[in-house]
Protein backbone atom coordinates (compact mmCIF):
# COMPACT_ATOMS: atom_id res chain seq x y z
CA UNK A 1 0.00 0.00 0.00
CA UNK A 2 1.36 3.41 -0.98
CA UNK A 3 2.87 5.70 1.63
CA UNK A 4 0.12 7.53 3.44
CA UNK A 5 -2.57 5.25 2.15
CA UNK A 6 -2.92 3.64 5.55
CA UNK A 7 -4.34 6.85 6.95
CA UNK A 8 -6.78 6.89 4.07
CA UNK A 9 -7.74 3.31 4.83
CA UNK A 10 -8.22 4.13 8.49
CA UNK A 11 -10.46 7.06 7.60
CA UNK A 12 -12.59 4.77 5.49
CA UNK A 13 -12.70 2.11 8.18
CA UNK A 14 -16.07 2.25 9.96
CA UNK A 15 -16.07 2.69 13.71
CA UNK A 16 -17.02 -0.94 14.18
CA UNK A 17 -16.63 -3.67 11.58
CA UNK A 18 -18.44 -6.93 11.90
CA UNK A 19 -16.40 -9.94 10.89
CA UNK A 20 -18.91 -12.63 11.78
CA UNK A 21 -19.15 -13.36 14.64
CA UNK A 22 -16.61 -10.78 15.78
CA UNK A 23 -16.93 -7.04 16.02
CA UNK A 24 -13.77 -4.99 15.58
CA UNK A 25 -13.01 -1.39 16.42
CA UNK A 26 -10.97 0.76 14.04
CA UNK A 27 -7.27 -0.13 13.96
CA UNK A 28 -5.02 2.16 15.99
CA UNK A 29 -1.49 2.93 14.85
CA UNK A 30 1.07 1.95 17.47
CA UNK A 31 4.00 3.39 15.53
CA UNK A 32 4.31 6.52 13.38
CA UNK A 33 3.73 6.33 9.64
CA UNK A 34 6.15 3.99 7.86
CA UNK A 35 9.36 5.74 6.91
CA UNK A 36 12.33 4.69 4.84
CA UNK A 37 14.69 2.28 6.53
CA UNK A 38 12.58 1.75 9.66
CA UNK A 39 11.51 -1.82 10.41
CA UNK A 40 9.30 -3.08 13.24
CA UNK A 41 9.44 -6.67 14.36
CA UNK A 42 7.13 -8.92 16.34
CA UNK A 43 9.12 -12.12 16.42
CA UNK A 44 9.72 -13.23 20.01
CA UNK A 45 9.52 -16.81 21.15
CA UNK A 46 5.86 -17.52 21.94
CA UNK A 47 4.74 -14.27 20.25
CA UNK A 48 3.67 -12.60 23.52
CA UNK A 49 3.88 -9.04 22.26
CA UNK A 50 0.63 -7.74 23.72
CA UNK A 51 -0.97 -8.00 27.15
CA UNK A 52 -4.11 -6.55 28.69
CA UNK A 53 -4.57 -6.25 32.42
CA UNK A 54 -6.78 -4.12 34.65
CA UNK A 55 -7.87 -1.87 31.81
CA UNK A 56 -4.44 -1.26 30.29
CA UNK A 57 -2.90 -2.57 27.09
CA UNK A 58 0.84 -2.92 26.61
CA UNK A 59 2.44 -3.69 23.25
CA UNK A 60 6.14 -4.50 22.94
CA UNK A 61 8.24 -4.71 19.80
CA UNK A 62 11.69 -4.04 18.34
CA UNK A 63 12.52 -1.42 15.75
CA UNK A 64 15.52 0.55 14.48
CA UNK A 65 13.97 4.02 14.60
CA UNK A 66 16.89 5.20 16.76
CA UNK A 67 19.41 3.72 14.31
CA UNK A 68 20.10 0.36 15.98
CA UNK A 69 17.57 -2.30 16.99
CA UNK A 70 15.93 -1.41 20.31
CA UNK A 71 12.92 -2.57 22.30
CA UNK A 72 9.93 -0.34 22.96
CA UNK A 73 6.63 -0.54 24.77
CA UNK A 74 3.40 1.30 24.00
CA UNK A 75 0.80 1.73 26.70
CA UNK A 76 -2.86 2.69 26.37
CA UNK A 77 -6.09 2.32 28.37
CA UNK A 78 -8.40 -0.26 26.79
CA UNK A 79 -10.80 2.47 25.67
CA UNK A 80 -8.00 4.78 24.55
CA UNK A 81 -7.18 6.13 21.14
CA UNK A 82 -3.45 6.80 21.38
CA UNK A 83 -0.50 4.86 22.72
CA UNK A 84 2.26 6.33 24.85
CA UNK A 85 5.61 5.01 23.67
CA UNK A 86 8.50 4.19 26.04
CA UNK A 87 11.97 2.86 25.27
CA UNK A 88 12.64 -0.28 27.30
CA UNK A 89 16.05 -1.57 26.23
CA UNK A 90 19.43 -0.02 26.98
CA UNK A 91 22.13 1.13 24.58
CA UNK A 92 22.90 -2.27 23.08
CA UNK A 93 21.24 -4.01 20.16
CA UNK A 94 18.01 -5.43 21.54
CA UNK A 95 15.57 -7.94 20.11
CA UNK A 96 12.54 -10.17 20.67
CA UNK A 97 10.61 -8.52 23.50
CA UNK A 98 7.75 -10.16 25.38
CA UNK A 99 5.30 -8.87 27.98
CA UNK A 100 3.08 -10.27 30.69
CA UNK A 101 1.14 -8.83 33.60
CA UNK A 102 2.21 -8.99 37.23
CA UNK A 103 0.55 -7.77 40.41
CA UNK A 104 -2.40 -5.41 40.39
CA UNK A 105 -1.18 -2.75 38.04
CA UNK A 106 2.11 -3.68 36.43
CA UNK A 107 3.66 -5.56 33.55
CA UNK A 108 7.01 -7.26 33.16
CA UNK A 109 8.79 -6.89 29.84
CA UNK A 110 11.59 -9.21 28.78
CA UNK A 111 14.02 -8.97 25.87
CA UNK A 112 17.45 -9.91 24.57
CA UNK A 113 20.22 -7.32 24.54
CA UNK A 114 23.91 -7.77 23.75
CA UNK A 115 23.58 -11.53 24.04
CA UNK A 116 21.88 -11.53 27.46
CA UNK A 117 18.24 -11.74 28.51
CA UNK A 118 16.75 -8.95 30.60
CA UNK A 119 13.49 -7.99 32.26
CA UNK A 120 12.08 -4.73 33.48
CA UNK A 121 8.95 -3.84 35.40
CA UNK A 122 6.57 -1.36 33.78
CA UNK A 123 4.13 0.45 36.03
CA UNK A 124 2.03 3.02 34.18
CA UNK A 125 4.44 4.41 31.63
CA UNK A 126 7.43 4.26 33.97
CA UNK A 127 9.95 1.43 33.55
CA UNK A 128 11.82 0.19 36.58
CA UNK A 129 15.45 -0.85 36.78
CA UNK A 130 16.50 -3.54 34.29
CA UNK A 131 17.31 -6.98 35.68
CA UNK A 132 19.62 -9.32 33.76
CA UNK A 133 18.43 -12.93 33.90
CA UNK A 134 21.28 -14.66 32.07
CA UNK A 135 24.25 -14.07 29.81
CA UNK A 136 24.93 -15.92 26.58
CA UNK A 137 21.19 -16.32 26.21
CA UNK A 138 18.20 -15.26 24.13
CA UNK A 139 14.65 -16.16 23.07
CA UNK A 140 13.05 -15.22 26.36
CA UNK A 141 9.41 -16.01 27.10
CA UNK A 142 7.46 -14.85 30.19
CA UNK A 143 4.37 -16.31 31.86
CA UNK A 144 2.42 -14.88 34.79
CA UNK A 145 2.35 -17.32 37.72
CA UNK A 146 -0.86 -18.62 39.30
CA UNK A 147 -0.82 -16.06 42.09
CA UNK A 148 -0.49 -13.23 39.60
CA UNK A 149 2.30 -11.80 41.74
CA UNK A 150 5.24 -13.59 40.18
CA UNK A 151 6.37 -14.47 36.67
CA UNK A 152 7.98 -17.55 35.16
CA UNK A 153 10.73 -17.01 32.61
CA UNK A 154 12.25 -19.45 30.14
CA UNK A 155 15.06 -18.79 27.70
CA UNK A 156 17.69 -20.51 25.58
CA UNK A 157 21.19 -20.33 27.08
CA UNK A 158 24.58 -21.65 26.09
CA UNK A 159 25.54 -24.74 28.07
CA UNK A 160 28.99 -25.87 26.94
CA UNK A 161 28.69 -26.60 23.21
CA UNK A 162 24.93 -26.22 22.81
CA UNK A 163 22.08 -23.99 23.80
CA UNK A 164 19.61 -25.44 26.26
CA UNK A 165 16.42 -24.23 27.86
CA UNK A 166 16.64 -22.66 31.30
CA UNK A 167 13.80 -21.54 33.53
CA UNK A 168 13.50 -19.17 36.43
CA UNK A 169 10.94 -17.44 38.57
CA UNK A 170 10.79 -13.68 38.94
CA UNK A 171 9.31 -12.51 42.21
CA UNK A 172 8.52 -8.96 43.18
CA UNK A 173 10.31 -7.90 46.36
CA UNK A 174 8.84 -4.56 47.43
CA UNK A 175 7.93 -3.93 43.82
CA UNK A 176 11.39 -4.82 42.47
CA UNK A 177 11.82 -7.93 40.28
CA UNK A 178 14.13 -10.57 41.74
CA UNK A 179 15.25 -13.70 39.91
CA UNK A 180 14.88 -16.98 41.83
CA UNK A 181 15.00 -20.72 41.28
CA UNK A 182 16.78 -20.96 37.95
CA UNK A 183 17.37 -24.42 36.53
CA UNK A 184 17.84 -26.33 33.30
CA UNK A 185 14.58 -27.70 31.98
CA UNK A 186 16.15 -30.84 30.46
CA UNK A 187 18.90 -32.48 32.47
CA UNK A 188 18.67 -35.69 30.52
CA UNK A 189 20.04 -34.75 27.11
CA UNK A 190 23.04 -32.65 26.26
CA UNK A 191 23.97 -33.33 22.67
CA UNK A 192 21.89 -30.90 20.63
CA UNK A 193 20.56 -27.38 20.54
CA UNK A 194 17.29 -26.40 22.16
CA UNK A 195 15.65 -23.12 21.25
CA UNK A 196 12.53 -20.95 21.17
CA UNK A 197 10.94 -21.99 24.46
CA UNK A 198 7.40 -21.16 25.55
CA UNK A 199 6.21 -21.36 29.16
CA UNK A 200 2.63 -21.90 30.30
CA UNK A 201 1.29 -22.47 33.78
CA UNK A 202 -0.77 -25.68 33.71
CA UNK A 203 -3.52 -25.25 36.27
CA UNK A 204 -4.56 -28.90 36.22
CA UNK A 205 -1.02 -30.01 37.08
CA UNK A 206 -0.07 -26.98 39.18
CA UNK A 207 3.09 -26.98 37.12
CA UNK A 208 4.99 -24.96 34.60
CA UNK A 209 4.78 -26.56 31.17
CA UNK A 210 7.62 -25.68 28.79
CA UNK A 211 7.57 -26.35 25.05
CA UNK A 212 10.67 -25.84 22.90
CA UNK A 213 12.35 -26.66 19.61
CA UNK A 214 14.88 -29.47 19.91
CA UNK A 215 17.36 -30.98 17.47
CA UNK A 216 18.31 -34.12 19.37
CA UNK A 217 17.06 -36.32 16.54
CA UNK A 218 18.92 -34.24 13.92
CA UNK A 219 15.71 -32.64 12.73
CA UNK A 220 13.67 -30.07 14.59
CA UNK A 221 10.99 -31.48 16.87
CA UNK A 222 8.93 -29.90 19.62
CA UNK A 223 9.53 -31.24 23.11
CA UNK A 224 7.76 -30.45 26.34
CA UNK A 225 8.38 -30.99 30.03
CA UNK A 226 6.49 -30.06 33.18
CA UNK A 227 8.05 -28.82 36.39
CA UNK A 228 6.61 -27.99 39.76
CA UNK A 229 7.73 -24.63 41.12
CA UNK A 230 10.39 -26.05 43.43
CA UNK A 231 11.05 -29.40 41.81
CA UNK A 232 12.62 -30.92 38.75
CA UNK A 233 11.16 -31.08 35.30
CA UNK A 234 9.70 -34.28 33.92
CA UNK A 235 11.45 -36.26 31.21
CA UNK A 236 10.81 -34.41 27.92
CA UNK A 237 8.16 -35.79 25.60
CA UNK A 238 7.74 -35.04 21.91
CA UNK A 239 4.81 -32.77 21.06
CA UNK A 240 4.59 -33.01 17.27
CA UNK A 241 3.67 -36.26 15.61
CA UNK A 242 5.79 -37.61 12.79
CA UNK A 243 4.76 -36.79 9.26
CA UNK A 244 4.04 -39.22 6.44
CA UNK A 245 6.79 -41.79 5.87
CA UNK A 246 9.56 -40.79 3.47
CA UNK A 247 12.21 -42.56 1.50
CA UNK A 248 14.16 -44.41 4.15
CA UNK A 249 17.60 -43.41 2.94
CA UNK A 250 17.19 -39.66 3.05
CA UNK A 251 16.43 -37.08 5.68
CA UNK A 252 15.54 -37.54 9.29
CA UNK A 253 12.06 -36.09 9.59
CA UNK A 254 9.65 -33.29 8.84
CA UNK A 255 10.10 -29.73 10.01
CA UNK A 256 8.37 -27.80 12.75
CA UNK A 257 8.99 -24.28 13.98
CA UNK A 258 8.00 -21.63 16.47
CA UNK A 259 5.54 -22.93 19.01
CA UNK A 260 3.15 -20.73 20.94
CA UNK A 261 0.99 -21.94 23.81
CA UNK A 262 -1.74 -20.84 26.16
CA UNK A 263 -3.43 -22.15 29.28
CA UNK A 264 -7.11 -22.77 28.61
CA UNK A 265 -9.34 -23.92 31.47
CA UNK A 266 -7.32 -26.61 33.21
CA UNK A 267 -5.22 -27.65 30.24
CA UNK A 268 -2.66 -26.18 27.84
CA UNK A 269 -2.96 -25.76 24.08
CA UNK A 270 0.12 -25.40 21.88
CA UNK A 271 0.21 -24.32 18.24
CA UNK A 272 3.09 -24.31 15.80
CA UNK A 273 4.09 -24.29 12.14
CA UNK A 274 4.37 -27.86 10.86
CA UNK A 275 5.61 -29.07 7.50
CA UNK A 276 4.46 -32.68 7.68
CA UNK A 277 2.54 -32.18 4.42
CA UNK A 278 5.59 -30.76 2.80
CA UNK A 279 4.27 -29.87 -0.67
CA UNK A 280 2.30 -26.91 0.62
CA UNK A 281 4.71 -25.67 3.23
CA UNK A 282 3.98 -25.02 6.86
CA UNK A 283 0.48 -25.52 8.27
CA UNK A 284 -0.72 -24.49 11.72
CA UNK A 285 -1.18 -27.49 14.01
CA UNK A 286 -2.37 -27.65 17.61
CA UNK A 287 -2.23 -30.15 20.46
CA UNK A 288 -3.67 -30.22 23.96
CA UNK A 289 -1.90 -31.25 27.17
CA UNK A 290 -4.44 -32.39 29.77
CA UNK A 291 -3.83 -33.85 33.21
CA UNK A 292 -0.92 -36.05 32.20
CA UNK A 293 0.97 -32.98 31.05
CA UNK A 294 1.68 -34.79 27.80
CA UNK A 295 0.45 -33.33 24.54
CA UNK A 296 -1.97 -35.55 22.66
CA UNK A 297 -3.14 -35.89 19.06
CA UNK A 298 -2.13 -33.11 16.72
CA UNK A 299 -4.91 -31.34 14.80
CA UNK A 300 -4.98 -28.85 11.97
CA UNK A 301 -6.15 -25.38 13.04
CA UNK A 302 -6.65 -23.70 9.68
CA UNK A 303 -9.60 -24.56 7.43
CA UNK A 304 -9.63 -26.24 4.02
CA UNK A 305 -9.44 -22.96 2.11
CA UNK A 306 -5.89 -22.55 3.39
CA UNK A 307 -4.77 -25.75 1.70
CA UNK A 308 -2.10 -25.05 -0.86
CA UNK A 309 -0.81 -22.00 1.00
CA UNK A 310 1.87 -21.80 3.62
CA UNK A 311 1.07 -20.38 7.04
CA UNK A 312 3.45 -18.41 9.24
CA UNK A 313 3.72 -16.77 12.65
CA UNK A 314 1.10 -18.54 14.73
CA UNK A 315 0.13 -17.04 18.07
CA UNK A 316 -2.47 -18.20 20.57
CA UNK A 317 -4.28 -16.75 23.56
CA UNK A 318 -6.97 -17.74 26.02
CA UNK A 319 -9.18 -15.53 28.14
CA UNK A 320 -12.75 -15.28 29.35
CA UNK A 321 -13.32 -18.92 28.46
CA UNK A 322 -12.30 -18.34 24.85
CA UNK A 323 -9.36 -19.56 22.86
CA UNK A 324 -8.12 -18.03 19.61
CA UNK A 325 -5.23 -18.51 17.20
CA UNK A 326 -3.89 -15.93 14.73
CA UNK A 327 -1.38 -16.33 11.90
CA UNK A 328 -0.64 -14.92 8.47
CA UNK A 329 -0.91 -16.42 4.99
CA UNK A 330 -1.34 -15.10 1.46
CA UNK A 331 -4.22 -17.20 0.14
CA UNK A 332 -5.92 -13.99 -1.06
CA UNK A 333 -2.91 -12.70 -2.97
CA UNK A 334 -1.04 -10.76 -0.28
CA UNK A 335 -0.25 -11.65 3.28
CA UNK A 336 -3.24 -11.20 5.62
CA UNK A 337 -3.84 -11.87 9.30
CA UNK A 338 -6.19 -14.78 9.89
CA UNK A 339 -8.06 -15.76 13.03
CA UNK A 340 -9.57 -19.04 14.17
CA UNK A 341 -11.19 -19.68 17.51
CA UNK A 342 -12.41 -22.68 19.40
CA UNK A 343 -16.07 -23.59 19.02
CA UNK A 344 -18.07 -26.53 20.40
CA UNK A 345 -17.36 -28.39 17.16
CA UNK A 346 -13.66 -27.56 16.94
CA UNK A 347 -11.72 -24.73 15.34
CA UNK A 348 -13.86 -22.16 13.54
CA UNK A 349 -13.59 -21.34 9.85
CA UNK A 350 -10.72 -18.93 9.24
CA UNK A 351 -11.53 -15.23 9.40
CA UNK A 352 -9.47 -12.62 7.55
CA UNK A 353 -9.34 -9.99 10.26
CA UNK A 354 -10.95 -6.74 9.03
CA UNK A 355 -8.32 -4.03 9.17
CA UNK A 356 -5.52 -6.59 9.18
CA UNK A 357 -6.26 -7.97 5.73
CA UNK A 358 -6.47 -6.62 2.20
CA UNK A 359 -3.95 -4.76 0.02
CA UNK A 360 -0.38 -4.63 1.27
CA UNK A 361 1.22 -7.16 3.56
CA UNK A 362 -0.36 -7.68 6.99
CA UNK A 363 1.68 -10.15 8.96
CA UNK A 364 3.32 -11.24 12.21
CA UNK A 365 0.21 -11.15 14.40
CA UNK A 366 0.32 -11.42 18.17
CA UNK A 367 -2.82 -11.61 20.25
CA UNK A 368 -4.14 -11.52 23.80
CA UNK A 369 -7.62 -12.38 25.00
CA UNK A 370 -8.44 -10.56 28.21
CA UNK A 371 -10.52 -11.78 31.13
CA UNK A 372 -13.70 -10.76 29.31
CA UNK A 373 -12.63 -12.74 26.26
CA UNK A 374 -12.04 -9.58 24.23
CA UNK A 375 -9.34 -9.65 21.59
CA UNK A 376 -6.26 -7.44 21.51
CA UNK A 377 -4.35 -7.95 18.28
CA UNK A 378 -1.13 -6.36 17.03
CA UNK A 379 0.57 -6.89 13.69
CA UNK A 380 2.86 -5.25 11.17
CA UNK A 381 2.06 -3.85 7.75
CA UNK A 382 4.34 -3.12 4.82
CA UNK A 383 3.69 -2.26 1.18
CA UNK A 384 6.18 -4.86 -0.10
CA UNK A 385 8.42 -7.49 1.48
CA UNK A 386 11.40 -5.12 1.82
CA UNK A 387 9.41 -1.93 2.42
CA UNK A 388 9.37 -0.08 5.74
CA UNK A 389 6.88 -1.28 8.30
CA UNK A 390 4.20 0.04 10.58
CA UNK A 391 2.74 -1.44 13.73
CA UNK A 392 -1.02 -1.62 14.36
CA UNK A 393 -3.39 -2.57 17.16
CA UNK A 394 -6.98 -3.80 16.89
CA UNK A 395 -9.60 -4.42 19.58
CA UNK A 396 -12.32 -6.99 18.92
CA UNK A 397 -15.05 -8.84 20.73
CA UNK A 398 -17.26 -11.81 19.98
CA UNK A 399 -20.84 -10.76 19.36
CA UNK A 400 -23.45 -11.77 21.92
CA UNK A 401 -24.69 -15.27 21.24
CA UNK A 402 -21.70 -16.17 19.10
CA UNK A 403 -20.43 -19.70 19.36
CA UNK A 404 -17.99 -20.18 22.22
CA UNK A 405 -16.42 -23.27 23.76
CA UNK B 1 20.51 -15.27 18.43
CA UNK B 2 23.77 -13.45 18.85
CA UNK B 3 26.10 -14.93 21.36
CA UNK B 4 28.45 -13.13 23.66
CA UNK B 5 31.96 -14.36 23.19
CA UNK B 6 34.15 -11.73 24.83
CA UNK B 7 31.91 -10.04 27.37
CA UNK B 8 29.74 -7.00 27.16
CA UNK B 9 32.50 -4.44 26.85
CA UNK B 10 34.15 -5.98 23.84
CA UNK B 11 34.31 -3.76 20.79
CA UNK B 12 31.48 -4.27 18.33
CA UNK B 13 33.89 -4.93 15.49
CA UNK B 14 35.67 -7.60 17.46
CA UNK B 15 32.40 -9.29 18.30
CA UNK B 16 31.22 -9.23 14.71
CA UNK B 17 34.52 -10.64 13.53
CA UNK B 18 34.38 -13.33 16.18
CA UNK B 19 30.81 -14.18 15.29
CA UNK B 20 31.75 -14.70 11.69
CA UNK B 21 34.47 -17.12 12.82
CA UNK B 22 32.46 -18.85 15.53
CA UNK B 23 31.48 -22.46 15.09
CA UNK B 24 28.04 -22.78 13.59
CA UNK B 25 25.21 -23.28 16.03
CA UNK B 26 21.69 -24.41 15.26
CA UNK B 27 22.68 -24.99 11.67
CA UNK B 28 21.49 -27.57 9.23
CA UNK B 29 23.17 -29.56 6.53
CA UNK B 30 24.81 -27.95 3.50
CA UNK B 31 26.38 -30.39 1.03
CA UNK B 32 29.78 -31.85 1.82
CA UNK B 33 32.86 -30.46 0.13
CA UNK B 34 31.57 -26.91 -0.32
CA UNK B 35 32.43 -23.73 1.50
CA UNK B 36 29.13 -22.03 2.34
CA UNK B 37 28.94 -18.68 4.07
CA UNK B 38 26.34 -16.88 6.13
CA UNK B 39 23.97 -14.58 4.24
CA UNK B 40 25.71 -11.39 5.40
CA UNK B 41 29.15 -12.68 4.62
CA UNK B 42 28.11 -14.11 1.26
CA UNK B 43 26.58 -10.82 0.11
CA UNK B 44 29.59 -8.90 1.37
CA UNK B 45 31.89 -11.23 -0.56
CA UNK B 46 29.75 -10.84 -3.68
CA UNK B 47 30.00 -7.07 -3.47
CA UNK B 48 33.77 -7.45 -3.65
CA UNK B 49 34.13 -10.40 -6.01
CA UNK B 50 31.20 -9.38 -8.24
CA UNK B 51 30.19 -13.04 -8.40
CA UNK B 52 26.53 -14.07 -8.30
CA UNK B 53 25.24 -15.53 -5.05
CA UNK B 54 23.89 -19.06 -4.80
CA UNK B 55 21.47 -19.17 -1.88
CA UNK B 56 20.55 -22.60 -0.49
CA UNK B 57 17.57 -22.77 1.91
CA UNK B 58 17.67 -26.06 3.80
CA UNK B 59 16.83 -27.34 7.22
CA UNK B 60 18.22 -29.99 9.49
CA UNK B 61 16.77 -33.40 8.67
CA UNK B 62 15.45 -32.34 5.25
CA UNK B 63 15.14 -35.49 3.14
CA UNK B 64 15.05 -33.76 -0.23
CA UNK B 65 18.06 -31.64 0.70
CA UNK B 66 19.88 -34.81 1.66
CA UNK B 67 18.89 -36.47 -1.62
CA UNK B 68 20.03 -33.47 -3.67
CA UNK B 69 23.27 -33.19 -1.72
CA UNK B 70 24.16 -36.84 -2.30
CA UNK B 71 23.01 -37.10 -5.88
CA UNK B 72 23.61 -33.71 -7.44
CA UNK B 73 25.95 -31.59 -5.35
CA UNK B 74 28.32 -34.56 -5.09
CA UNK B 75 28.95 -34.26 -8.84
CA UNK B 76 32.53 -32.98 -9.36
CA UNK B 77 31.51 -30.63 -12.20
CA UNK B 78 28.79 -29.10 -10.05
CA UNK B 79 31.18 -28.70 -7.14
CA UNK B 80 33.85 -27.11 -9.32
CA UNK B 81 31.48 -24.75 -11.11
CA UNK B 82 29.58 -23.60 -8.04
CA UNK B 83 32.67 -23.17 -5.90
CA UNK B 84 34.46 -21.22 -8.61
CA UNK B 85 31.76 -18.95 -9.95
CA UNK B 86 29.34 -18.30 -7.09
CA UNK B 87 29.44 -16.98 -3.58
CA UNK B 88 27.75 -19.81 -1.72
CA UNK B 89 25.27 -19.01 1.06
CA UNK B 90 23.49 -21.57 3.19
CA UNK B 91 20.41 -20.57 5.19
CA UNK B 92 18.85 -22.85 7.79
CA UNK B 93 15.22 -21.97 7.25
CA UNK B 94 14.29 -22.88 10.83
CA UNK B 95 17.14 -21.04 12.53
CA UNK B 96 16.90 -18.00 14.79
CA UNK B 97 20.37 -16.84 13.75
CA UNK B 98 20.29 -13.14 12.83
CA UNK B 99 21.42 -11.53 9.62
CA UNK B 100 21.34 -8.09 8.04
CA UNK B 101 19.52 -7.45 4.76
CA UNK B 102 20.86 -4.99 2.16
CA UNK B 103 18.13 -2.58 3.37
CA UNK B 104 19.74 -2.65 6.82
CA UNK B 105 16.87 -4.63 8.34
CA UNK B 106 17.87 -7.26 10.89
CA UNK B 107 15.94 -10.51 10.66
CA UNK B 108 16.49 -14.19 11.39
CA UNK B 109 17.37 -16.88 8.90
CA UNK B 110 13.85 -18.23 9.32
CA UNK B 111 12.40 -14.84 8.42
CA UNK B 112 14.64 -14.70 5.36
CA UNK B 113 12.99 -17.97 4.37
CA UNK B 114 9.60 -16.32 4.77
CA UNK B 115 10.70 -13.43 2.51
CA UNK B 116 11.92 -15.83 -0.17
CA UNK B 117 8.86 -18.03 0.33
CA UNK B 118 10.98 -21.02 1.22
CA UNK B 119 7.90 -22.96 2.22
CA UNK B 120 9.54 -26.26 1.39
CA UNK B 121 13.18 -27.28 1.42
CA UNK B 122 15.39 -27.23 -0.43
CA UNK B 123 14.88 -23.90 -2.18
CA UNK B 124 17.67 -22.53 -4.36
CA UNK B 125 17.89 -18.87 -5.28
CA UNK B 126 20.46 -17.28 -7.54
CA UNK B 127 21.12 -13.62 -6.83
CA UNK B 128 23.12 -11.07 -8.79
CA UNK B 129 26.11 -9.64 -6.95
CA UNK B 130 23.94 -6.70 -5.88
CA UNK B 131 21.40 -9.06 -4.28
CA UNK B 132 18.75 -8.90 -7.02
CA UNK B 133 17.04 -12.29 -7.56
CA UNK B 134 17.79 -14.01 -10.87
CA UNK B 135 16.33 -17.50 -10.63
CA UNK B 136 14.55 -19.59 -8.01
CA UNK B 137 14.20 -23.36 -8.02
CA UNK B 138 12.26 -25.47 -5.52
CA UNK B 139 12.82 -29.07 -4.48
CA UNK B 140 15.09 -31.88 -5.64
CA UNK B 141 17.45 -30.98 -8.48
CA UNK B 142 19.67 -33.18 -10.63
CA UNK B 143 23.32 -32.49 -11.40
CA UNK B 144 22.36 -31.68 -14.99
CA UNK B 145 19.82 -29.13 -13.78
CA UNK B 146 22.34 -27.53 -11.44
CA UNK B 147 24.85 -27.31 -14.26
CA UNK B 148 22.25 -25.75 -16.52
CA UNK B 149 21.46 -23.08 -13.89
CA UNK B 150 25.18 -22.55 -13.48
CA UNK B 151 25.60 -21.76 -17.17
CA UNK B 152 22.51 -19.55 -17.26
CA UNK B 153 23.67 -17.42 -14.35
CA UNK B 154 27.47 -17.44 -14.52
CA UNK B 155 27.56 -16.76 -18.27
CA UNK B 156 25.10 -13.89 -17.90
CA UNK B 157 22.30 -15.30 -20.07
CA UNK B 158 19.78 -14.12 -17.50
CA UNK B 159 20.38 -10.55 -18.63
CA UNK B 160 18.76 -11.20 -22.01
CA UNK B 161 16.33 -14.10 -21.61
CA UNK B 162 14.33 -16.16 -19.21
CA UNK B 163 15.64 -19.49 -18.06
CA UNK B 164 12.91 -21.20 -20.05
CA UNK B 165 14.06 -19.44 -23.22
CA UNK B 166 17.65 -20.29 -22.42
CA UNK B 167 16.99 -23.96 -21.74
CA UNK B 168 14.87 -24.38 -24.89
CA UNK B 169 17.53 -22.71 -27.02
CA UNK B 170 15.34 -19.71 -27.92
CA UNK B 171 16.39 -16.09 -27.91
Amino acid sequence: MAKGAWWFAVLLFPAVVSGQPWEFESPIAVSPEASEGIFHHLDASGRRHVASHHGSIVVVWEDNSESSPAVYAAIMPVAGLDFTRVRISGRGEAFEPVVTSVGEDAFIIGWEEDGAVWTRLLRGTTPGEPLMLAEDAGQLCLETGPSGRDVYAVWSQRRQHYHHIRSGRIALARGVPLLQETRWVDDHHGGADQSHPVAVYHQGLDALLVVWEDRRFRNTVLMSAAGTPAGRFSIPMQVNELGPPRAADYGRGTGVARAAAAAHDDHVVAVWADKRHFRFGYDIYAAVARYSGRFGDNGLVQDGFAEGFEQWHAGISSGGGRLAVAWDDDRDGTSDVWLSWQTPSGWSDDLAVPGAAGPGNDSHPALALDRAGELHLVWTTRAAPDAPTRLWYLHGRLRAGASTP
Amino acid sequence: MRYRLFGRRAATAAVLTALSLAPAVVRADPPDGYVFHSYDRGLARAATSNKPVFLYFGREGCGYCDFTNKNAFADPAVRRGYQEHFELVYVDSESGRRLRLPTGERITERELGVRFKAFVTPVFVFLAADGEPILKRIGVQSADQLLSYHRYVSEGHYRSRTFEQFSSGDG
